[in-house]
């Protein structure tokens, strides 16, 4: 069993400025590495925690997110926001956790600008504005990614599209 | 006297011996706006030897910059900034990889490259790919030389990283700090993630990165470790910092 952040100490985790901190994961290990697969056992961990802050906090609001790949480079789930329901998908690059991973959300992504597209991983949410404020680092998990950019996209997508009478 | 020859007017140059480049190995992760310029700068000096990464293509909202021509649309960008880094100093020997350095080849090639190299300009667009680059040089313990133009366009910075010795990019408050870092990301705004870019900012960043660079390279001069540029002012800043010991790349409780 991985140690997790609530075993690791203060040392090298952002406490004082984070209350999520205990979204963080202790182990860097990138896909390609052997502590892998203790960084993954914390990633669920982590998403896990989140799961329950959203249970306490009652809101309409739920993300549901596993992995769906043999290397868990691909976590697959929904994401839940005003009583509506959309797929997500989340796909982590050979160097996670050094780099955010990235996320898709299909049903969504023709009716925004905020998006991104690129040649290796195609359309996927803007997160040019999470890089500027920049929060990410080395133990940070998806979890965290999930509470601090893609439920703020979400929000703000179907914000938009609500005001626009599309939804 | 007559000055003839390629490199004539370098071997004036009195504060360095430009020669000594030929023997220079150099990557620049990103040939976009600011990697192809500084790439043909560091071409036409002589350097020995250039490694560019970028998977990406030239597209028709590329041609605002500088270096890529119409003809080039639709090529991939290590490939047309190749032939024309041949075509401007057949001297130089350029090794370009087409793959996204954040992942698979591209991540195999640049652990491979890097190490190797005398020096790593950094010309890339996002924030997490620069953190990523920083890492990895501090790691490798190369000197990166960072680039970046603001989201307007208008605004520039250069960032010098020495490993062991200058502040990496973490340990930049400046470069980081920014109001809004505290709150929920914005996504107020209406328009689309694109950024402006304005060639005449491309070129002052490419040059300082440059001047930066071959002052690393060739040991004259003093380094700045962290210069601002203001467009719309006018003026150009050099910042001191320290290193910040509990930085989580460069910290020595690392």
């Amino acid at each position: 069993m991985p140690r997790m952040v609530r075993d690791y100490g203060e040392k090298y985790l952002r406490m004082e400025d984070d209350l999520f901190y205990f979204l963080q994961c202790a182990t860097v290990a990138s896909p390609k590495e052997p502590a892998w697969k203790d960084r993954a056992a914390e990633e669920r961990y982590a998403l896990d925690r989140f799961v329950e802050y959203l249970k306490f906090l009652e809101g309409d609001e739920w993300i549901a997110i596993r992995p769906t790949s043999a290397a868990a480079t691909r976590w697959t789930g929904k994401v839940r926001h005003g009583g509506r329901e959309w797929d997500a998908e989340l796909v982590l690059k050979d160097s996670y956790p050094h780099v955010p991973p990235a996320c898709r959300i299909p049903e969504l992504m023709h009716y925004t600008d905020r998006k991104v597209d690129d040649g290796v991983l195609g359309l996927r949410i803007c997160d040019m504005h999470m890089e500027k404020n920049y929060w990410w680092d080395e133990h940070a998990s998806i979890a965290m990614y999930l509470k601090r950019e893609v439920s703020y996209w979400v929000q703000s997508v179907v914000k938009d599209m609500r005001g626009k009478g599309w939804l | 006297m007559a000055v003839k020859g390629r490199y004539a007017r370098l071997r004036l140059f009195g504060h360095a011996d430009l020669s000594k480049l030929a023997s220079k190995r150099v990557a620049v992760v990103g040939v976009g706006g600011l990697g192809a310029l500084a790439a043909e700068i560091l071409a036409r000096l002589g350097v020995g030897e250039l490694v560019l990464f970028d998977y990406d293509t030239v597209e028709a909202a590329n041609l605002n910059r500088l270096v890529y021509r119409t003809s080039q649309v639709g090529q991939k960008k290590v490939r047309a900034i190749r032939d024309h880094l041949r075509a401007a100093n057949p001297d130089v020997t350029v090794t370009s990889h087409p793959y996204d350095v954040t992942d698979g080849k591209g991540l195999v090639a640049l652990a491979k490259e890097v190490p190797r190299c005398d020096l790593v300009l950094g010309c890339v667009d996002t924030f997490a790919v620069r953190l990523f680059l920083n890492a990895k040089c501090v790691a490798w313990r190369v000197p990166l030389v960072d680039g970046g133009a603001s989201e307007d366009g208008i605004n520039g910075s250069v960032h010098v990283i020495v490993p062991g010795k200058t502040p990496c990019y973490r340990c930049n408050k400046p470069a980081l700090a920014d109001p809004s870092a505290s709150r929920p990301t914005r996504r107020a705004d209406d328009r689309a993630c694109h950024f402006a870019s304005l060639p005449t900012t491309m070129a002052v960043v490419a040059s300082l990165q440059c001047q930066e660079a071959l002052k690393l390279l060739l040991g004259f001069g003093s380094v700045a470790p962290f210069l601002q540029y203001f467009g719309l002012e006018g003026r150009l800043e050099r910042i001191e910092m320290r290193r910040d010991p509990r930085c989580p790349t460069c910290g020595r409780t690392r």
